[in-house]
This record gives C-alpha cells, structure tokens and sequence, in this order.
C-alpha cells in the first residue's frame, strides 16, 4: 500500500519526541545520569493508588491501572540513586543546565519560550515513576520550521520533563522497575498532526530529532531518543504508540495503526448493520450479556494452553476457574483481521493480559476460532447452549485465578461494548515491526496538577544571554547546505552537522584547513579506526584540529592523517608526538628525489616502464619507498624531470 | 472580596489584572508579542509580582510576564469547587465503632488540580470516598477538633483532645484514632500519655509522610492500620501508628512516649528510642514485639489530667552557650527548664551562676541528653556533680521532647519541688525505662556489610 491509499484514509500523524539532555546531574536530584547494568543494592515495595479527581471520581486510567493491583518493586543503587529516586525527599532545585539545553532546543525550533515555567505532576500509576507522577514543565509554546514542498513543520509545545524508570520484568502481578534512568532531563517536544502518510510521519521524527542533536547538548546512544507516536484516521480516535525505538519503525507501526482503526471502524458498521444496541450493554448492570463459570464443561481434559493454571487436567479446586462471556450478535465478528495477523479477539486479549493481569498467552479463547487443543466443537457447542446462546452469538473464554477471572470477564464485556464506537481512546506498545498490543486507556487532563514542592522559575535575561550563546547558529539543513557548498560530500555533510564532532569541524573551517579533508577525517577515518578495533576513545578534536593545522601547514601529507590517528588511539599521546614517532613529517624535495632516483637505479625494469609512459609502478615503489610521507604529484614532477622527453 | 479576586497577586501582575478587568478563576485570552495563549488565571501561590499563571487546557501552567501581556479577553470563569462529594459511610452493626479525631493533619485529601491544593477528606463521607477499605474494618464516626498544622499544636489543643478521648470513652467507643501532623505527633503521643490514664482502649496517632494527593502515599495504609488497631488491638495504650519501613509493608505500633520523628521525609521516619516497638500490624494482623503492654478492657473507666503549664522550655546547650540564654528565662517567669545537655547531661561552667539563680527563684531544672539514646548520668564527671548540686535533677532516659510535656503536664498537677520531682521520676507511660535492652540501640551503619545486606533483602 503506497502513501496515498493513508492519504484516502486520512491519516493524521504527530509525534511526541522525547529526547534525553546531556547534563552533568539529574532534573531533581544531585544524582550522576548513568545508567547501570550491575546487580541493584537495594529494593524497596510500593504500590500506587489511584488519588481522587477534582471531581471526587477516580480517573479512567487511574482506576485501570489500580484494578490490576500490582505490586511493584523499585530496583536502585547506593552511589547513584538517592532518596528522591524513592520518593524518600521532596525534589531539589530543577538542573539549570537542563533548563538552559531545553530552552536551546526550543529557540532552534522557532518555539515562543515562556516567561516563567512552572512544574506540573503528570499522574502515571503503573509504576514506572515512584511518585506516582512526572515531574514536567513547559518551556516553550509553539514553533515552526520549515520542511518540504513549501511546508512547515509546526510545533505545539515543548516541555522540560524528567525520564521514567526502566521496566525489568513485568509478569502477573509482579512488576519491577530499575531506577537509574529515573529523573534523567529530557525534553519532550509534540509537534501538530502535519504528516499525511507513514513516510511523513518517519521524516518529522527524524528532522526533529536532527534539530535536537544539532545542539550539541544532547546525550546520544539506545534509548536517548524515543518517541511517542499519535495515529488516527478519518472516523477513528487518536491511539497513542508509547515509546517506538527506532525510526524506520514509524511507517510501518502507524500504518498498522491506521489499518487496525480503519478494522475496528468496519467492525462497528457491522454491528449497526446486525441492529445491534450498545445501549443494551450498560457496564454497571452487565445485563444482556452473561459470563458463566464453565470449568465443570472442562474438568477432566488436559488443555495445554491452560497447562500453567491446570498442569494435568481441568478441575475444581476453588482457587482457579474458567469462565465463558456471552456476547450476544458477535458472530465471527472475533476472528475479524484488525491489523497484519492481529484479529479482534487480540484486542479483548491485551486489555485481559493488562488489566486481569492474565498474560500467560493465548488468555482468551473465542468461539470464532477453532478451538485450541484438548478442546473441540462439541464442547464449545454444549458452552454455547449453557450460556443460552445461538448461532448468531459467540462467547469468549477466559481462565485463571478467581479473582483476575473476574476481572478479566468485566473487562471483556467492556471492550466488546467499546466496540460499538469503533475506535477506542487509548495507548499502545509496540509488540513487533508492525504491530502494537493494548498499553493503557488514554488518560485526559485531568491528571495534570500542578507541583507545589518547588517555587516557578523566572527565565532571566541571564539565561537567556546563556541560551543565545548556545543556539547553532545556523539550523543543520543550511549548514549542510553550506559543507556541500565547500566540497564536502552529501553523506558526510548529512553525519556530521548532527554529530558530536561539529564543533571541531567548525573550528578546523575558522583557521582555514580544508573543508572537505576536516570533514571526511572526522567521519569517514573516526569510523574506519573504531570498525578496525581501535581504542577511539582516546581521540579528541585537538588530535585532529592538530594534523588538520599540519597538512595546511604542508608539514604533513594526508596519508599521515589516519596512521597518525590510529597510533594515537594505540599508543595515546598527542598527535605531534604521534608524527615524530611514526617519522611522518614530510620529506623535503631533495629527500625525495634521492629516493627517486635509488628507486629507479635498484628498479631497472619499472623506471624502464616509467619511460615508456606506463608510470604507475615506478611511482608505486618510490611512494612506498618514502613511506607515503610526500604528495604524490610531487613525485610524478620528480620522475618527470627524471626522465625527460617522455611523455607528461 | 478583592483578597479573593486577585489571589496572592501583588506588584505589576496585579496592577494588569486590574487594568484588564480580569480575575482569579476567569478564562481569558492573553495576547503576547508572541502572539496568543488560552488558560485559566490560577491564584498565585510563590514566587515573584511581576507574572500571571495560566493554566492551559492541556493541563500544563505557564507564567506569562506583566510586561507581555498586550491585552487581556475574559471569556468565562470557572471557580475551583473545594468541596469533596460525600457517600454514606457504610454502618454494619457487627463492626466494632471507631472515632477519628481530627486536629488538621492532612491523613486523607484530594487535590484542588488546577491549584495542586490539597483539600483534607475528613468527614467519613470523605473518607469512605477516598480510602473506601475503610469500611471492611469497622463503623467509623469523625469529629474535627482543630484545623492546625501540627507545628501549631499546644496545651490549649492537647486539653481539648484529651477531653474528647475521655467522652469517647466514656461513651464506649471500641476505640480512638487520631489524625495528625506528622512533625510533632511525638509531642501530642507524649502529653496524651500523661493526660490520659487508665485508658480501656486503644489511642492511636496516625499521619503520612506523603500526602494522599500522590499515588505512591502512605496515607491510605498509615490509615487503615490505624483504624485495625483501634479497632481490634488488645493494648489499651497511646500508641503512633506510622510505616515501619520505606516499603508498603507494615506500620510499627510506637509507644507514645518513646517514639520520636528521626528524618524530615522518609515515610518510616518514626522510630521507638532506647527500647523496642510494641509491635506492628500487617495486613489486618498484629504482631507483638513484647508483652508488658497494657491490655484493652471492657470497662469505661479512664482518668483525664488535661491542666499543662505553659512556661516550661527545652534548653538545648551547645558550646559557648552564654549565660544570658538561661537568665532571660528567669527574668520571662519560666517556671521549668528542661535541659538537653551534651553527652551524661553536662553543660559549661558559665551557666553555673544563673542555673543556681535559676534554682534559688524556684524554677525546677531537670536534665536530659541530646545523644537521644541512652542515661543521664550525672555522677561520672565533676560536671555532673557540680549541676546536680544546684538542683538539676537528672531524668534518666528520658527523652528531651518527653521530658518537657511531662514538666508542662507535671507543673498542671503540683507545684512542691519534691512533688515535682518524685512526679517527674515516676514512670507513668514507659518514658522512663528501668533498663535498655541491646537491642534498643539499633544504629545499623550503612556501608557495613551486614547492615547493607539487611537492607537489600528487608526494606
């Protein structure tokens, strides 16, 4: 499917980039950034609970989440994690060093910075925080740059926010998160739904996240760059995809979004089409539909997929149970494709792996689909009858513990009534290339309050001034645009205005070395030494700001380049130092004509060659024989007037 | 009114609200040089005069300088509702009946979201709506004595308390909780412990550490253990019921006269000095650390001393303390001077003079140790010797924060010195202990290596 079947469909897309900062500390604590891979010291148990609204009611996602009950258990290191990482200690001053990055990122997006930021806590209560909220901020309203074809790519705000844990486990009721990445800066910058097809929705991220790294002020590497993606078509709702690692994931996870919306859409015209009556399908009352314990049907059958509740054969042993839901009018509606080889019943089973915390899988099983083994037709022929059902109903079974049975069958009634609406509100993980599984209801705003623990910020003109000083001073696509200009190629232009190493390259350009040499030498030889084995991180800029300033000089030809480099990151030492050992400083005309002419004197057969005008050879053996430490024109003017009368 | 319609704006901010006609709570459309942003005003709680908080529909807040503001466009208001929709608080006769006393700590709350105010749930209404859990353990019933932060609590407010815990009783409640402001709950448990004696039930003081507004507080389990406690503990005693571990574990069961908050945030800040807990409750179950507690009874029968004299101070010496510090109690009328002396219970020679002063005008002089743990001992040293002969008496191991609700409290019921004293060194509720077990002492130091292993596998 080309880009146009989404336009049709009208696909709207706009990102969340989350891009960590780097600083010296943590947003809220005094803490180092590092993460860590090394066994936790410590572990401390928490559970979160769902506070109340401002109307005295709980929040959708709120509820969910504490409907789960889990226990969560926070991972966290003496030396690296405080007591603000376990919400021991109210925050300490916000990193200013964080501020001053986000407002640089802001400034490069043409984004209006606000006047004063003040923190809010944003509720999260499945665990990854353990506040139970993330401390965030905007820094700045909208923005604008300009993208492709005449168009702009428009930004709706930027905020300074602090990372969340990284998730260790999450298996049943147990969930453990590691705190080390917790309250790391990072800067989450949501743009308008601008992208029109998948391939736009790739290209926004990546120009964004090119923007951001373009500072210099970010920290690079897995994970620092994340984003959330928000997908919806025409008819449907907007389904945020949490945390999509890689770029080249975005086309084909929003495509797949896009297609499951447009599923679920063709599932709820088909409801409306049956005569089907959401409003017969009240939650509170659970009415037209019934669940039924059917673990007497099953007793006895040894069904492998039920083999982690019942390792032998299904029996009652008044802890476990299995239960089958009537949905009346459902009819094959279970097997019905929703995206790539996710079918309906796959969405009734995320909500059940979340929220009953049911996630040994398969966990549902429908009467749309063959039945799994150690079932057959006739069993699910006599469930269909105890349930009162006929053929124009399915039923959906679901099996475990008592309790999370339970709530598992709630909730299996609430998304079969949600799919009367087509497109549930909601956010989702991704499971694979192109496909995501149910994460969470989509919260609203009404878990945004705002942090009384610390007093707002005042943007000074002080930090302004800091700001300003750090802005790049032209954005990278015209700063490329510039390095191509000077001879650089397209592919080191396009590595080197994002890297790390900009700064040395410009500095290389103000003292006059070439533009091109600076740039290859910074790109191309940096990566030739690392996939060669050697120690890079034993090279700084003044290493090759150094060799740079020689070859200008004339002191050293560009083959000194690399070998002084890869002797730096073998040996360490200076670059001088590395030229002086290596004896690559360049040799005088009369050294090299000595050579030459011993060349040619001990090489009878190649000078012979040389004057026949096959030059290639001769001059070969004198490179070699001066150890590349001459320009090879200079050689070919010495052999020239070596032999003259050939032809030049 | 105009207090109201400006809230805690002062300075430029205010000056342009009132220009553009516009108030706390309107919704409005500013116009910047930036062009236009939509919010909400929210009163201004901290920081400086010269910017306007808008809160966003996206949730977020932002403040936008006096100077920018161009114009201003009231659209609508929408004043914060502070009111929490009450439920009927179950009521099953086969449930033990439980008070909670309320003095102003905030142990159940929900938020104001667009302020981040906190609003206290109280009521058991509130309650029910917040910690709905409540209900499985017994009939709960509240009453709203004060409204104070607990810094602010005093003999006024402790007579009070200890005047309802006595009705209560009398009126045959199963027993009695009461919330309070985490800082001086110690000082409340010490001075109920005296006020009320021979109580039939349980007396329990419970707080958090993390208001209810978070996810990740304390409350809701600080709480129910609380109520567990009143309600089905057989040790009739003033007791703190606060967590005994940062995890969401189990809360410890403190005796009110040896516990004393030990960190300004932790959630297990609570901890029982020189001796141990009387035990902790888990999940609905009690497990008793010892047994010399004493046990809940049917009767009703409970005594109150709620008079407390007021001029009673703690001196805390340090080095170079200058004689003035005690002479100008003197002069002010105190009537009892508890000192936190260094190590044994000393302090420097040239509070010799006005000490003796002090004792001469009749001002009872009692010493305690800031060490915190452990006696006074005032025989070891000639210091010692030398104070205690001016009249300083020593109170063994008793706390210093204990030892001045006791002399406040002691000074309400006898004034004879030797009254006093043989008052001061009676043991009534545990304050003084005849001995300290070695394991009152627990001073576990991080970076040993068993104490890093207990923490890793117990916390």
């Amino acid at each position: 499917m080309d880009d146009s079947y989404f336009e049709d469909m009208g696909f709207m897309c706009g990102m969340e980039i989350h891009q960590q900062l780097k600083t010296q500390r943590k947003l809220f604590c005094r803490c180092p950034p590092v993460y860590r891979n090394d066994p936790p010291h410590y572990t401390i148990l928490r559970h979160m609970r769902p506070t109340l609204s401002e109307m005295g009611t709980y929040d959708g996602t709120a509820l969910m989440e504490f409907k789960t009950r889990k226990n969560v258990t926070y991972q966290f290191y003496r030396d690296t994690c405080c007591s603000y990482e376990i919400d021991d200690t109210p925050p300490f001053e916000m990193d200013e060093e964080a501020l001053v990055i986000s407002l640089v990122i802001a400034s490069a997006l043409n984004s209006h910075l606000v006047d004063e930021v003040h923190v809010s806590r944003k509720q999260y209560l499945d665990g990854t925080i353990p506040t139970g909220f993330q401390r965030t901020a905007i820094v700045s309203l909208r923005g604008r740059i300009p993208w492709k074809d005449g168009r702009d790519l428009d930004i709706r705000q930027i905020s300074l926010e602090e990372d969340a844990c990284r998730e260790v486990s999450d298996i049943g009721h147990e969930v453990t998160f590691r705190t080390d990445r917790l309250s790391i800066p990072l800067v989450e910058v949501v743009t308008e739904p601008v992208a029109k097809n998948p391939t736009e929705a790739r290209e926004i991220s990546e120009r964004i996240g090119r923007v951001m790294r373009s500072t210099g002020l970010v920290r690079r590497g897995a994970g620092a760059t994340r984003q959330d993606v928000n997908v919806s078509i025409k008819g449907g709702k907007r389904v945020e995809i949490k945390g999509v690692p890689k770029l080249d994931l975005i086309p084909t996870i929003t495509a797949g979004e896009a297609i499951r919306q447009h599923n679920l859409l063709l599932i709820a015209q088909e409801l409306e089409r049956r005569g089907l009556d959401p409003g017969n399908m009240d939650v509170e009352e659970f009415n037209t539909m019934s669940a039924s314990d059917v673990t007497a049907h099953l007793e006895g059958r040894h069904v492998p997929s039920m083999s982690h509740i019942w390792p032998e054969t299904v029996r009652s042993d008044g802890e476990h149970r299995a239960m089958a839901v009537l949905v009346p009018g459902f009819n094959g509606l279970f097997s019905h494709i929703t995206h790539h080889s996710q079918r309906f019943i796959d969405e009734i089973s995320g909500r059940v792996r979340v929220i009953a915390c049911l996630d040994h899988l398969p966990n549902v099983f429908s009467s749309d689909m063959r039945p799994p083994e150690g079932m057959d037709d006739e069993l699910y022929a006599r469930i269909m009858a105890h349930l009162g059902g006929d053929e124009d109903d399915a039923f959906v079974l679901v099996a475990g513990n008592e309790a999370d049975t339970l709530t598992a069958v709630r909730e299996i009634y609430i998304r079969c009534r949600e799919a009367f609406d087509g497109v549930p509100h909601e956010t989702r993980q991704v499971i694979g290339p192109d496909e995501t599984s149910f994460e969470r209801i989509l919260p609203g705003p009404d878990r945004m309050y705002p942090d009384t623990d610390r007093p707002p910020i005042v943007v000074t003109p002080e930090i302004l001034a800091r700001v300003r000083s750090l802005v790049p001073s032209l954005p990278y696509w015209e700063e490329e645009e510039e390095m191509r200009s000077l001879g650089v190629s397209p592919d080191n232009a396009r590595m080197l205005v994002v890297s790390e190493l900009m700064p040395v390259y410009k500095k290389a350009l103000s003292e006059g070395c070439s533009a091109p040499l600076a740039a290859r030498t910074l790109m191309e030889t940096f990566k030739d030494l690392m996939r060669k084995g050697h120690d890079t991180s034993r090279l700084g800029g003044e290493h090759v700001l150094d060799l740079l300033r020689m070859h200008k000089d004339g002191a050293i030809t560009l083959n000194a380049i690399p070998e002084a480099l890869r002797h730096v990151c073998d040996k360490g030492g200076s670059s001088g130092s590395a030229v002086r050992d290596l004896v690559l400083e360049k040799l005088e005309r009369p050294q090299a004509r000595r050579s030459a002419e011993e060349t040619a004197k001990a090489r009878p057969e190649l000078a012979a060659l040389y004057a026949n005008g096959d030059k290639g050879r001769l001059l070969g053996a004198v490179m070699a024989s001066c150890r590349g430490r001459i320009d090879s024109d200079v050689v070919i003017g010495i052999l020239d007037s070596m032999f003259p009368g050939i032809d030049k | 009114m105009s207090d109201d319609m400006y809230q805690g704006y002062r300075g430029p901010a205010l000056s342009v609200m009132k220009r553009e006609n516009a108030s706390v709570w309107d919704q409005v459309v500013i116009t910047t040089p930036q062009g236009k942003v939509e919010g909400i005003i929210l009163p201004r709680s901290a920081g400086d005069d010269s910017h306007i908080v808008l809160k966003m529909i996206t949730g977020y807040n932002i403040g936008i300088a006096s100077t920018s503001v161009q114009s201003l466009e009231v659209v609508g208001s929408k004043k914060a509702n502070y009111k929490i929709p009450e439920k009927d608080f179950p009521f099953d006769p086969a449930k033990p009946n439980v008070i909670i006393l309320g003095t102003g700590g905030t142990i159940a709350s929900r938020l104001d979201y667009r302020t981040g105010a906190v609003i206290p749930a109280f009521t058991p209404g509130e309650l029910f709506g917040a910690v709905p859990e409540l209900a499985d353990i017994a009939n709960i019933t509240t009453k709203k004595l004060f409204g104070v932060f607990s810094e602010n609590m005093g003999p006024h407010q402790w007579k009070v308390l200890a005047e309802n815990i006595e009705k209560e009783i009398e009126g045959g409640i199963r027993g009695v909780a009461i919330g309070h402001g985490t800082d001086t709950m110690h000082y409340t448990g010490a001075t109920m412990s005296f006020m009320v004696q021979g109580s039939p039930v349980p007396i329990v003081m419970v707080g958090s550490q993390r208001s209810s507004d978070r996810p990740s507080s304390d409350a809701a389990r600080t709480l129910i253990g609380s109520v567990t406690t009143a309600a089905y503990s057989d040790a009739a005693e003033v007791m703190v019921c606060m967590f005994g571990t940062t995890s969401d574990r189990f809360c410890y069961l403190h005796r009110g006269t040896r516990v004393r908050k030990m960190h300004s945030s932790y959630r297990n800040t609570f901890k029982t000095l020189g001796d141990i807990p009387i035990g902790k409750v888990e999940d609905g179950r009690f497990t008793y650390f010892r047994e010399d507690y004493k046990r809940r009874r049917e009767d009703r029968e409970v005594k109150i001393y709620p008079h407390f004299e007021e001029k009673v101070a703690i001196l805390y010496y340090y080095p170079n303390m200058h004689p003035d510090m005690v002479e100008s109690l003197i002069d002010k009328g105190y009537k009892g001077i508890v000192i936190a002396g260094t190590g044994l219970g000393h302090v420097n020679k040239p509070l010799y003079e006005p000490l003796k002063r002090a004792h001469e005008e009749g001002i009872h002089l009692f010493m305690t140790v800031q060490t915190l743990y452990g006696y006074v001992q005032m025989y070891v040293y000639d210091t010692g010797r030398d104070l205690m002969s001016f009249g300083i008496v020593p109170l063994e191991n008793m706390l210093p924060e204990v030892a001045y609700c006791k002399l406040g409290w002691t000074l309400g019921q006898v004034q004879d010195p030797e009254a006093v004293r043989k008052l001061m060194l009676t043991p009534i509720a545990g304050e003084i202990t005849p001995r300290e077990p070695y394991d009152g002492f627990v001073q576990g130091q991080g970076g040993m290596e068993t104490v890093e292993r207990f923490l890793a596998e117990y916390n």
